[in-house]
């Protein structure tokens, strides 16, 4: 399947008890990012947390759309920073995100 | 991929036990929010988001007001028919409820445009 600006979407609800959930999503958008698409996480909830997971800023870096719950962060005291490439806010968003995208996972 | 399909929300988290169930509820009210359809399943023990007391819930104040907001906003909740309670104390607030089987929640998967599982 050719990917070139195909937008993939991405929502991640778990926290680090769940590394599976973390791994399929990074390994999605890496793989997603190589073959020229384009992809927009959201995290929310305890996905919050894996802001703190060094792939996730890296990922941002090379182009992925880094969105995050800013409820989520509040609720976990989570303060906001590199607002330069994370961009924090709400459930709107997600709905853009689920339907703007060619591809939509949850990873919950 | 139709634009008017709605997008499903199914919650199978038990909300005594786990604070997930609530936040499926908001994220479903939140894409409502964004004006799209949302139809919302509740399997298991997720029927307990519509318990009378939500003080067992956990954050049961915010599943009391989201419930509210949804019921304001006429999202109705399908609920699995093997999963309702008989207990007076449940849906005591009338929420509209809407029963299903196995079956029925199989076609509004199918029926749906994107599909949230918690």
């Amino acid at each position: 399947m050719d990917l070139a600006r195909k937008k993939l979407g991405l929502l991640l609800s778990t926290g680090p008890e769940r590394p599976v959930n973390l791994d399929t999503a990074v390994g999605l958008s890496e793989a997603t990012l190589a073959r020229g698409g384009d992809v927009y996480l959201y995290l929310i909830d305890d996905g919050v947390r894996a802001l703190d997971d060094a792939r996730v800023p890296a990922l941002a870096e090379r182009g992925m759309k880094l969105f995050v719950c800013a409820y989520g962060c509040q609720k976990r005291r989570i303060p906001l920073r590199d607002a330069d490439r994370i961009t924090y806010c709400g459930l709107v968003v997600l709905t853009d995100i689920i339907n703007g995208t060619d591809r939509f996972v949850a990873l919950n | 991929m139709a634009d008017d399909q709605p997008i499903l929300v199914l919650i199978s988290v038990d909300p005594r036990e786990s604070h997930r169930a609530n936040e499926a509820m908001r994220i479903g009210l939140g894409i409502v929010s964004g004006e799209h359809d949302v139809t919302l399943v509740l399997t298991g023990p997720a029927v307990h988001l519509l318990d009378e007391d939500t003080d067992d819930l956990v954050d049961g104040d915010d599943v009391a007001k989201f419930r509210a907001n949804l019921k304001a906003v006429g999202v109705p909740f399908h609920v699995a028919a093997d999963a309702v309670p008989t207990a007076a104390d449940w849906n005591t607030e009338g929420h509209r409820v809407i029963p299903v089987s196995a079956s029925d929640i199989a076609a509004l998967v199918r029926a749906s445009r994107r599909v949230l599982v918690f």
